[in-house]
């Protein structure tokens, strides 16, 4: 007798405690994360063909905006898959956009708008593949399971190059033309934001948010 | 070792010399120091004594004057009565008159009381006011010592007056006491000090009172300071030394008074210094004499030693044939003389034993040498080999013995090189017949193998041989051979004075007949022979033959050829190409994001507005070839089947704005296609590319690839799936640009001597030629164009050329179009026509033509296509050749297919196929193809490890050209790192 009270007044407790555990539910206490990034680049860097048969004299290596997101994986915040798959598209010679922030699991589809063949590749670590080469109006896709930072070439055209940043959580942003960017949603707390660019060393800053309230970030990188 | 000799024997001389002289003038220098120093000092004692000799001499006098005006002073009652009662006058009036009696007109007369209380006081005759201290003080010393006289040294006002003091009593009752001063002027001490030949000085109270002019003006420090005891010491003082005592005027108390002597020391010290300079001038000859003798006595002395060492030397290294000069007559001589001997004997060893070496074979010298000069022999399983030159006897009638002898000569030094290649022994020549045996006297595993190698080298030198000939019209030389294996008996055979080592018995009777059997040009051997000799001869059975002396028919065959072996290289490759993979998975695991390049690390120059860009970036390959015969396309072993081809280029690139772009590349590796034993370092690119916005006009000048065929846009590039070019790019054919054949006849049979022509032969288009030009080029949306003139021809070296003036006059004209019909099609067609002939090495060219004149013309069309992951791309080639004394231009035709097929992210595999095909060329006895046409087939497995980093392998296999030229094939490795 004794026993089962003890048993049952157990439970309760447990359940109580269970039930008044607040769970990081959404739209409970977010805030907004916004900022412009400066990036001090250096002039696009060029190269030419070696031997005969390249086109003209030299070209210039595609332009990467920004990319701005949370470091490692946020309790609670599992990124949820897009609904439309993404795409990074070749388009005049050049990826489409140049950086994508994705999560991860998510596909990626590489549609080429050109009217000759691209063949995407990347040998990060991250990920690793080598789609081939496809007629305008195709495309091919990619799974990327693996969380970091994926470099995208293209085999033929040496000058395309683009970013593909799988993230563990679902606050991120590219930074835009005149480098600003703003994250919406992000639950109170503290969190280690990276600012990054391929050509420039990253930023890592401690970011407090506020439920909310709007933090600034604002970040340069050289 | 010859240094040291030099160093440790003339040194000890030259120390020994120095050391001896050194010692001889230290001690003599002490002995004059020492020397010196006694005579100074006895100097200086003699002149101090002198001078207070003649001083106290001088004293007495003075005392003795004063004693007597003392006397008469001191002792008459008058005086002593009026001293007494104080009768001043009367004492003044004596005094004075005893003075002028004395005629002593500078004496100080004082008179005190007995209680010392002055009475009279005098100078000369007149009074003096007062009495001078040093009076007072010794008439009261007087007074109350007792003491009856007094003696001591006073100055009053600037001379110096020597004093006595006397007490004046009357009955023993002290009266009072008197003072005599006495002055002792300076002339008085000038002139004792001129006797003396010294500097003298009186000091009293720390002054010189009276002394030599030089004493008291230059010297009186020095003077002043001397002290009181008797001890010298030398002082620099006016210019020369002086030695400086001082001695004290009273007793022993220096306080009173000292005399202070100067004795000149110049006089004394100058012989010893003219000794002292003597000695150090004596010296210094004597030590320059000393290294003077003592080099000459070193080298007389290393110089012959040395001699012989280097002589010794050269012996160790075999020379003989050399003398040392014995040109003196000690000790160095004669062993220069023993050691001329010695190689005189030497040599004369040498000569017998290569006399011998050449009347006998080497191994045979050996054994003989060794002392195996039994008779007697051992039975033995060898090979024997018969060669018999067919109609020696009829070709050489009428010849002159000279000429007969010469023919002879030159064909026997071919055939006994053909023998000694593979380690057999001549053991005779009968006439125009030569016989060698392979197994004997030094035994061999393989000795059938290798008779029949020798033999069949033979033929080919006879071939050779006959080539000349017909070229000079002679007739050619036919050679017969025979060759047999079996049991033998071997040894010394002959008499003890003359001995032969030969063999005997019936398998070599046998190989003499089937030699004897053998046309022209054929290599008989028995069956048995040619299965001993294993399964790389090829033989054609002739069946059974009866020979004479032999019962049974006899299995003759007669040998075609033998098979190239494969080298066991190829393990050796394998263990590098997977080394390589091992060492590529290191890279691998650490790149991830890439490993990085020149450029990411900032190695580069971007000027502010970005529009001027140097970078600098290279490329590292690791290759590596294993070949199972010599030769396979360009690239070249070394025999040993295992090529190491490591390859660095560095590229700067500049870019100035959008539309100039310059690049120069420096490049080290074994050659362009590598080469065993080359190692090189060039530059490889260096050009200017100007470029409008589109692309549509490029214009290119410097050093830079050459823009002919479909390949060079591939080669060294992660897009080319292979090591090696496309057989068209890569297969050398009998065409050599340094030789001119001198008839079609005599060019058709090139084909068949490839270890003259081959491995200087040219590609029908080299893998990539590196040549100075000037190109236009462009894209205009699916078209593109270029067009080159090149300083070279399609199939030359790179590096062939020099930069030939001439040359500029003639360039290679190199037109291309290409056409993208669509994404997944493009053709391309190419052409390139100019000459191709280097400066002659052989042959000439006919005496209305240039070197300009012969052109080389290819045309080549090509087919890409790509879809997926699978490309494909084709090339066919036709190639023509203007070639001196040849009427009909050699032609070849070439093509190449290609598919690469992307297995997964970075790994890919490839097919190729190859084919030349040589077009025939017309002869007098009908066409001929004018090379043998070859096929090569190849596989290849690719991984990329990163962007800039990747592996590959591949494998090609060539099929045989002809019966010389076996099939070969190529495993080969490369390892990329662009960085």
């Amino acid at each position: 007798m004794r026993r089962a009270l003890f048993g049952a007044a157990t439970l309760l407790v447990v359940a109580g405690v269970v039930m008044t555990v607040p769970t990081r539910a959404e739209g409970q206490g977010t805030g907004v994360v916004e900022g412009v990034v400066t990036l001090h680049l250096q002039p696009p860097r060029r190269s030419a063909g070696r031997y005969p048969g390249s086109a003209t004299a030299s070209r210039a290596v595609q332009a990467v905006p920004a990319v701005v997101f949370v470091k490692g994986a946020v309790a609670g915040a599992r990124p949820r898959l897009p609904a439309t798959p993404p795409t990074m598209a070749q388009q005049d010679t050049g990826f489409v956009p140049a950086a994508l922030v994705v999560p991860v699991g998510a596909t990626v589809s590489f549609p080429n708008g050109d009217p000759f063949f691209h063949n995407v590749f990347s040998y990060s670590a991250t990920a690793r593949f080598d789609l081939g080469r496809y007629p305008r109006g195709e495309t091919k896709e990619v799974t990327f399971d693996k969380p970091g930072i994926v470099k995208v070439y293209c085999e033929v055209h040496e000058f395309m190059r683009a970013v593909v940043v799988v993230a563990e959580n679902q606050f991120h942003a590219v930074a835009d033309a005149g480098g600003r960017f703003r994250i919406q949603g992000v639950p109170e707390g503290t969190y280690t934001f990276v600012v990054w660019h391929p050509d420039l060393d990253p930023v890592e800053r401690q970011v407090r948010v506020t439920a909310g309230g709007t933090t600034r970030l604002d970040a340069e990188l050289r | 070792m010859i240094g040291r000799i030099r160093q440790s024997f003339a040194l000890k001389i030259f120390a020994w010399l120095l050391g001896t002289v050194g010692a001889l003038l230290v001690v003599a220098f002490a002995v004059v120091r020492s020397v010196t120093e006694t005579q100074v000092a006895e100097a200086s004692e003699r002149a101090a004594q002198n001078a207070s000799f003649l001083f106290t001499q001088l004293e007495e006098i003075r005392r003795q004057e004063v004693a007597r005006v003392a006397g008469l002073l001191g002792e008459g009652r008058r005086t002593l009565a009026a001293l007494d009662e104080g009768d001043v006058a009367y004492l003044a009036g004596e005094v004075a008159y005893q003075i002028d009696f004395f005629g002593l007109p500078d004496i100080l007369v004082a008179l005190t009381d007995a209680r010392g209380e002055p009475v009279v006081t005098l100078h000369g005759q007149e009074p003096m006011d007062g009495v001078p201290i040093g009076l007072q003080k010794l008439a009261e010393r007087v007074l109350a010592d007792g003491a009856l006289e007094v003696r001591g040294y006073e100055v009053v006002g600037d001379t110096l007056y020597s004093v006595r003091t006397t007490l004046i009593e009357e009955g023993g009752r002290a009266i009072g006491t008197l003072s005599l001063a006495l002055p002792i002027p300076d002339a008085e001490v000038e002139r004792i000090g001129e006797l003396v030949g010294v500097e003298v000085c009186f000091v009293v109270e720390e002054r010189c009172v009276a002394g030599t002019a030089a004493a008291r003006e230059g010297l009186s420090e020095e003077l002043v300071s001397a002290g009181g005891s008797d001890e010298a010491r030398r002082v620099e003082a006016l210019g020369s030394a002086w030695s400086v005592r001082a001695q004290p005027l009273i007793g022993d108390d220096p306080a009173g008074g000292r005399r202070a002597i100067a004795v000149p020391l110049g006089p004394v010290l100058a012989p010893f210094q003219r000794i002292t300079r003597a000695l150090i001038l004596g010296g210094a000859l004597a030590l320059l004499l000393s290294v003077v003798v003592g080099g000459a006595l070193s080298r007389g002395l290393t110089r012959p030693v040395r001699a012989l060492v280097e002589a010794t030397g050269r012996v160790a290294r075999g020379e003989y044939d050399l003398e040392v000069a014995a040109t003196t007559r000690d000790e160095l001589g004669t062993l220069a003389a023993a050691f001329n001997d010695m190689t005189r004997g030497l040599l004369l060893k040498e000569r017998m034993q290569a006399v011998l070496n050449k009347v006998v074979s080497r191994d045979v010298a050996e054994e003989l040498l060794q002392g195996n000069l039994e008779l007697g022999g051992e039975n033995r399983r060898v090979t024997v080999l018969f060669a018999d030159i067919r109609g020696f006897s009829s070709l050489t009638d009428g010849m002159e013995p000279q000429r007969v002898i010469g023919l002879l000569n030159e064909c026997m030094q071919r055939l006994s090189d053909a023998v000694d290649a593979e380690g057999g022994v001549v053991d005779k020549y009968v006439g125009d017949e030569l016989m060698a045996v392979f197994g004997a006297p030094v035994a061999q595993e393989d000795d059938a193998l290798r008779a029949l190698s020798a033999a069949l080298r033979m033929q080919e030198a006879m071939a050779q041989l006959n080539v000349d000939r017909q070229a000079r019209g002679e007739p050619p030389i036919g050679l017969g051979v025979g060759v047999n294996s079996g049991v033998v008996v071997a040894g010394n055979m002959g008499s003890n004075e003359r001995l032969n080592y030969t063999v005997l018995g019936d398998a070599v009777n046998l190989a003499a007949r089937l030699c004897s059997g053998a046309a022209a040009g054929e290599i008989l051997a028995t069956r048995g022979c040619v299965v001993a000799a294993g399964d790389r001869v090829t033989a054609r059975t002739l069946g059974g033959r009866a020979f004479k002396g032999f019962s049974d028919e006899v299995e003759v065959v007669s040998v075609e050829r033998l098979d190239q072996q494969p080298t066991n290289g190829r393990g050796a490759s394998v263990g590098v190409t997977v080394l390589l993979l091992a060492m590529a998975c290191g890279p691998r695991a650490v790149s991830g994001q890439g490993l990085p390049t020149l450029r990411e690390l900032g190695v580069e120059y971007v000027s502010r507005s970005g529009s001027v860009q140097l970078a600098q970036s290279g490329q590292l390959d690791l290759e590596t070839f294993s070949f199972s015969a010599d030769r396979f396309g360009l690239a070249v072993g070394n025999g040993e089947g295992l090529l190491l081809a490591p390859r660095l280029r560095l590229f700067t690139d500049v870019f100035v704005g959008d539309h100039v772009y310059a690049l120069v590349e420096l490049r080290g590796d074994r050659g362009d296609a590598p080469r065993a034993g080359e190692w090189d370092a060039r530059l490889e690119q260096a050009f200017v590319r100007l470029g409008n916005a589109t692309g549509s006009l490029t214009l290119q000048a410097g050093l830079f690839a050459s823009p002919f065929g479909s390949y060079a846009q591939r080669h060294l590039t992660p897009v080319d799936p292979f090591v090696r070019p496309p057989l068209i790019y890569d297969d050398r054919t009998m065409m050599c640009a340094g030789i001119a054949p001198g008839s079609t006849a005599g060019f058709l049979t090139w084909r068949d001597r490839p270890d003259e022509f081959r491995d200087i032969g040219a590609p029908p288009a080299w893998g990539v030629p590196y040549q100075w030009g000037a190109m236009v080029a462009g894209t205009r949306g699916r078209l593109g164009y270029r067009l080159a003139a090149m300083n070279s021809a399609p199939s030359s070296e790179p590096m062939a050329w020099a930069w030939e003036g001439e040359r500029l006059r003639h360039p290679s004209l190199v037109a291309g179009l290409g056409i993208a019909l669509s994404p997944e099609l493009s053709l391309g067609a190419s052409y390139n026509r100019g000459p191709w002939l280097e400066e002659l090495k052989r042959g000439k060219l006919p005496s209305d033509k240039g070197r300009w004149d012969y052109l080389q013309t290819l045309v080549s069309v090509d087919a890409t296509w790509v879809r997926g992951p699978v490309m494909v791309r084709a090339e066919a080639v036709r190639d023509q050749w203007d070639v001196p004394n040849i009427v009909q231009a050699p032609v070849e035709l070439g093509g190449s297919l290609e598919v690469q097929a992307d297995l997964a992210a970075g790994f890919f595999a490839a097919v190729r196929g190859g084919l030349l095909d040589f077009r025939p060329v017309d002869d007098t006895a009908g066409p001929v193809d004018w090379d043998y046409d070859v096929e090569r087939y190849e596989a290849s497995l690719g991984y990329r490890l990163d962007r800039n980093a990747g592996l590959l392998a591949s494998w090609a296999h060539k099929t045989g050209r002809s019966t010389l030229e076996g099939s070969e094939s190529l495993l080969a490795a490369r390892l990329w790192w662009a960085f």
